[in-house]
């Protein structure tokens, strides 16, 4: 239960810590956006390049971002595999009963797997290096315009950051529970389906009690210091942009260009019916000529 | 051996990530059986990992354990967890939090069942419990947990781990948050379960004058490591050593000392309040050796006792 690393955050206090959360929001969904505009394996090492270059910077092990693929991992395996089998078009390579690898499909089931990995890595950079605060705080800022359409977005705000500051108590308040069953003889991994399904009750029923007597008394809290009661709140910490932001923008941007003027300038030339698409058809030229 | 022989345990939370926190550091311990022991110190010193580990809920990282002849390190076969789980009893902070079922009786039941115990056994050692920690069972049994006051959840939850009939009975913090009556109640009804139960009793408290009143011996954690490991009757010698770890004295300590820093030695062991009293009274005796200063004497004691 303790040791779950997936969106946890990892303090160290690097550059890309310190960038603007707004900035980061914005960055990473750019981010997943254009990983699917990549088209040849040439972007895709940029791409690569590009992730392990921001890894290095935050100073967040590897280990860790592995840890999150590893969560994927057999999402990550049945996406591939499914393709791989399922996809039809290309020259066939193999063929049986309803399955066919077709070498266009050994190509997108690698592609898909590289792209999912990298949305995961992408997305586990940003919570490791954003704290839950921050990144309401961004996310307020960026639906501030929905207010405008008389949308409780400061309320939504909160909710969301009360949710995410409650997942590691409530963690370690299951851990607390389950212990003290085991410790009353319970056994949650032997037996048959239904008897595990039911050795939860007592874990989930202490916790759902908790979860609510914990709701009760935040909200008395909250009511009891007027919140709410004042029209315009103001911040303690308030957001700023700053070089760095830009600096990283910049960055993120010749990736994007890179992979759009590798996606749609390059594979104009790309004689029909290839199966390299974008730069990959230029590596594989001079691959071959330097073979020939 | 029928008791818990720890040497040289470890443990370090979270390992090789920035959240790593230490929590025991080479921590050497024997308890035998008959032992009546208090474990005091700060939160985060180390002695809820200590107690974790012997009930197996969690696995020693380096160095070893074992309890009741139980090899908490072996590897194959493993560790019998299910015979030392009914072996030690254990009674966690806020016990009333895991309480789930929807009668007292099945609640308490639950420990038992999960032995694979007869229905005419379970419903024995419940009634027993329940008669034990001092809640009527016809009155409580078909009575829903959620319904009852906190010291009565409390009783019902401790309960439940008796009910496990385990020979070491560990509790942490038993007394935390109830109200003056309610502790009372819970200090009682321990000294009655070691009496009656379990012969082993292990507590954890942050009150010291609480410990003092039943605890025959006395670990001190700090920052991790033992700090000293004393029969309760010295602990007169240790006022300072807690005071410099920020750990509270018993009133009945402090007192003695400071008069005896003023000159006026108090004979014998003094620990508890009862102690005080009678070293004050055999101190006014010796020093006027006349009767007809009982009465002053009377009312001169119970009055340094309440200051």
């Amino acid at each position: 239960m303790r040791d779950i690393a997936f969106g946890q955050y990892y303090p160290t206090g690097s550059p890309i810590h310190r960038l603007d959360p707004r900035a980061k929001l914005v960055f990473s969904l750019l981010y997943m956006v254009f990983i699917f505009f990549a088209k040849s394996y040439v972007a895709y090492l940029a791409i690569f390049t590009f992730i392990v270059g921001v890894t290095l910077i935050s100073k967040v092990p590897f280990r860790a971002l592995l840890k999150s693929v590893k969560i994927i991992l057999v999402l990550l395996i049945f996406t591939g595999l499914l393709n791989l089998f399922m996809y039809r078009d290309g020259n066939i390579l193999g063929e049986w009963w309803i399955f066919r690898i077709t070498d266009k499909g050994v190509d997108f089931s690698i592609k898909i797997m590289l792209r999912l990995s990298f949305l995961i890595v992408g997305t586990s950079m940003l919570t490791f290096t954003t704290t839950p605060t921050e990144m309401t705080d961004g996310i307020e800022w960026l639906l501030n315009p929905l207010k405008y359409i008389k949308i409780p977005v400061h309320d939504i705000a909160l909710t969301m950051s009360i949710a995410l500051r409650f997942i590691p108590s409530l963690m370690e308040e299951t851990d607390k529970i389950i212990m003290a069953q085991k410790a009353r003889g319970a056994a949650f991994d032997t037996g048959k389906l239904h008897e595990r399904a039911k050795s939860l009750i007592p874990i989930l029923i202490p916790l759902f009690v908790s979860a609510l007597r914990r709701a009760d008394e935040l909200a008395d809290a909250l009511d009891a210091r007027c919140y709410n009661a004042t029209p315009h709140r103001t911040k303690m910490k308030k957001l700023a942009f700053s070089y760095r932001d830009a600096i990283a923008f910049l960055i993120l941007a010749s990736l994007i260009c890179f992979i759009m003027v590798d996606a749609y300038y390059f594979t104009q030339f790309v004689p029909v019916g290839h199966i390299a698409s974008g730069l990959d058809y230029y590596v594989f030229s001079w691959i071959s000529g330097l073979i020939a | 051996m029928q008791g818990i022989e720890i040497k040289n345990l470890t443990y370090t939370y979270s390992q090789k990530t920035p959240y790593e926190k230490k929590a025991l550091d080479n921590v050497s311990l024997k308890i035998n059986e008959g032992d009546f022991v208090g474990i005091i110190g700060h939160t985060g010193s180390g002695k809820s990992t200590l107690i974790q580990h012997i009930n197996g809920l969690i696995k020693p990282q380096s160095g070893s354990i074992s309890v009741m002849d139980i090899n908490l390190n072996q590897k194959k076969p493993k560790p019998d967890l299910k015979r030392l789980r009914t072996e030690v009893g254990m009674v966690f902070q806020y016990p009333e939090h895991q309480l789930f079922d929807d009668t007292v009786e099945k609640d308490i039941g639950f420990g038992p069942k999960n032995l694979k115990l007869s229905t005419e056994e379970i419903k024995q050692r419940v009634q027993d419990s329940m008669e034990l920690v001092g809640l009527d069972y016809n009155d409580f049994k078909d009575r829903s947990p959620f319904d009852l006051s906190g010291g009565q959840k409390r009783r019902v939850a401790i309960a439940g781990v008796i009910a496990m009939r385990p020979k070491i009975l560990i509790l942490d913090e038993p007394t935390a948050g109830l109200d003056p009556e309610g502790k009372e109640h819970i200090l009682t009804l321990i000294s009655k379960l070691k009496n009656d139960v379990s012969p082993t009793v292990i507590v954890i408290s942050h009150d010291i004058d609480e410990i003092t009143r039943f605890a025959t011996r006395l670990i001190v954690f700090n920052n991790t490591k033992i700090a000293f490991d004393i029969p309760m009757a010295e602990l007169f010698k240790h006022e300072d050593e807690l005071v410099s770890m920020g750990l509270a004295v018993p009133m009945a300590v402090r007192l003695a000392n400071s008069l005896k820093k003023k000159g006026i030695a108090l004979k014998g062991n003094i620990i508890t309040p009862q102690d005080l009293n009678a070293s004050v009274e055999a101190y006014y005796n010796n020093k006027f050796n006349n009767s007809e200063s009982n009465v002053l004497i009377d009312t001169a004691t119970s009055a340094e006792v309440r200051s």
